[in-house]
């Protein structure tokens, strides 16, 4: 099993090794979005070091503070919000719930639907029908509806949300894994593998799912970006991550009741939302056109016929 | 000389669903019995959709057989299950026509060479196993260093040479050549074919060659069985085939081939009208009649059997003979 593992992360890291990376540094909009994503994601790994502020640190005597050039000052940069905790600094420990709520629900959503693509591709015949009557039963309920009635019924909190966007995010996964395995299975290369001898579990993992990662990787960005409005949308809602935890969609909720007079505490937070999933858009396009046939022909991927 | 293989009656049947309703059978292989001598080189010839490749691969139990019987030194290969199976794989290979789809473009010659040693030899440690493949490598031309290489990085005769290396790294007795060189160029078909030729008296293989060219079939096997939509129509000792062919069928296919002869100028062409018919619909009788020249009323309504009208030559045809 680790050795399968193994060589799973080389055939992962081929196609994102080379080739793909000289496409993407010519490509501005690769750039753009790859250094938007990266700085989210220092800023979240070391929200510690970075944040000028204790992010929960509630300051009544500051409450309200505009932002730089509006009056404010830059003991905090963006202002505070109405009980004077720092703004900044709650958007930096905020794109960590953000975006780890995304990473790890798009990795789940990618383990469950990569596995049961898999097996409903491969095997065909009663597994598939009855796994794509569950696709079909999950894709007839609006996903926003779904994450909604899940959280009401499992209640705020952090593990809530992520299992609540895996659950609705799994489908697409499971949906392209299919796809790939049904023509997967009938090319000679896999006749080839049948008729040395291997076993199932060798052709599922060792032969197919390595010609699946061009169409997974892009797939988990958008996914990872859908995720992160979900996430929001949620909070924004009340009923995603708990206060006084710094998520952005619930700054934005909050911020709400002050729009008119303090417009920089939904300002921000919307704005982050907005950048990052531009960025994660930018950097997704970028790697779909560098996964492409043409490149894949230069990484010796044959298009699917 | 004894059969190394005996296909008895081997049948592959399809099922087409169209809708809910209609559901219909294509006889892709419909009966075919031939036996393949230790040693030789054994060609299977007839148009693309004659059901020859389905028959490779139901040989080879990459299809499951409708029913009858592969034998193979003396076992069943239609009745073995598992390991048994596995085992069995062992003596046999299969080289596929299109060297561009039968490598996996995300693995390294090592891998897709060594495979064979992986799941037939595991106890092998890993300097064993590099050093096989790099001589597997050289003996069929390429270089030791190409290990470390993708599929993309070769030609498309290279890419068949390593497919030929898989399939001989644990020396098998017994390989199916399914068009292994139509995918090529011309010039390097000679090359391959040779290559071929030169690896069965090397490691004494024992082919079973499949092709539509009547050039290449004449110029590598011993004996020659001609196929029509799932049926076989016509086999003989490849000398006596392109001497005195006597299927309608295998006429046509051979003054479809150009020759240099200036002595078989003059010789009546005899062509194909249309396209063969539709395999899930073939034509009552005798499968040929509809394409015919000499077909009557007897062939429309009688199916002809394969009889033998010369020691080692089989012809079904109900005009042959008497």
């Amino acid at each position: 099993m680790s050795r399968t593992l193994t060589t799973l992360r080389e055939d992962l890291l081929r196609f994102l090794g080379g080739p793909t990376v000289s496409y993407m540094k010519r490509d501005p909009g690769a750039i753009v979005g790859g250094t938007i994503f990266l700085v989210f994601v220092m800023s979240a790994l070391f929200a510690g070091v970075v944040a000028p502020h204790d992010p929960y640190q509630a300051d009544l005597a500051n409450s309200l503070q505009p932002p730089v050039g509006f009056g404010g000052s830059w003991e905090h940069p963006l202002g505070t919000d109405a009980i004077g905790r720092d703004l900044l600094s709650r958007l930096i420990y905020g794109a960590r719930i953000s975006l780890s709520v995304a990473a790890v629900s798009v990795t789940l959503a990618v383990l469950v639907g990569v596995s049961l693509g898999a097996l409903s591709g491969y095997f065909g015949g009663l597994i598939d029908e009855v796994l794509m009557r569950i696709v079909d039963f999950w894709l007839s309920f609006p996903a926003v509806l779904m994450a909604i009635s899940l959280m009401v019924v499992l209640g705020p909190g952090y593990w809530n949300v992520v299992a609540a966007m895996t659950l609705t995010s799994w489908v697409p996964f499971a949906r392209v894994v299919r796809g790939e395995f049904l023509t997967l299975k009938e090319r000679p290369f896999v006749l080839a593998a049948k008729a040395i001898g291997v076993g199932s579990a060798h052709i599922i993992f060792r032969e197919a799912l390595p010609n699946t990662f061009p169409s997974l990787i892009v797939l988990s960005t958008f996914q990872l970006a859908r995720n992160i409005i979900y996430e929001a949308s949620l909070s924004f809602i009340g009923i995603g991550v708990k206060p006084p935890n710094p998520s952005w969609g619930l700054m934005l909720g909050t911020g709400r009741q002050h729009i008119l007079d303090a417009w920089w505490i939904a300002m921000f937070p919307g704005l982050a939302i907005t950048l990052v999933v531009l960025g994660i858009n930018l950097l997704g396009d970028s790697l779909r056109d560098a996964l492409d046939p043409t490149i894949k022909k230069r990484l010796g991927v044959v298009e699917v016929q | 000389m004894t059969a190394l293989l005996s296909l008895r009656d081997v049948a592959k049947y399809f099922e087409i669903r169209r809708g809910v309703f209609e559901r219909r059978v294509v006889k892709a292989v419909d009966g075919i019995s031939f036996d393949v001598e230790e040693g030789q080189t054994v060609g299977l010839v007839g148009e693309s959709g004659s059901g020859k490749s389905t028959l490779a691969l139901t040989v080879l139990r990459l299809y499951e057989p409708t029913g009858g019987q592969a034998i193979f030194e003396g076992v069943n290969l239609f009745e073995l299950k598992g390991r048994e199976l596995t085992r069995v794989r062992r003596k046999m290979g299969i080289v596929f026509q299109d060297p561009y789809l039968s490598l996996n473009p995300v693995k390294r010659v090592r891998d897709i060479v060594g495979l064979p040693l992986k799941v037939h030899m595991p106890k092998l440690s890993f300097e064993e196993r590099e050093s096989m493949i790099r001589e597997m490598l050289e003996q069929v031309g390429l270089k030791a260093a190409d290990v470390e290489k993708f599929p993309h990085e070769f030609s498309g005769g290279q890419r068949q040479r390593i497919a030929i290396a898989r399939a001989l790294i644990v020396k098998p007795k017994f390989l199916i050549l399914d068009e292994p060189t139509s995918a090529l160029d011309l010039s390097v078909q000679a090359k391959i074919l040779n290559l071929l030729l030169d690896l069965q008296r090397e490691f004494r293989l024992t082919y079973l060659f499949i092709t539509h060219d009547m050039n290449v079939i004449k110029h590598i096997s011993d004996r020659i069985n001609v196929m029509y939509l799932g049926k076989l129509v016509e086999s003989a000792e490849t000398e006596e085939l392109f001497e005195r062919p006597l299927h309608p069928y295998t006429r046509a296919l051979l003054s479809s081939v150009p020759t240099l002869d200036p002595r078989q100028r003059g010789r009546k062409k005899m062509l194909l009208r249309g396209d063969p018919p539709d395999p899930a619909n073939p034509p009552p009788g005798c499968r040929f009649s509809s394409r015919c020249p000499l077909a009557d009323d007897l062939c429309r309504r009688e199916e002809p059997p394969l009889v033998q009208v010369e020691p080692g030559h089989w012809v079904a045809c109900h005009k042959v003979g008497g």
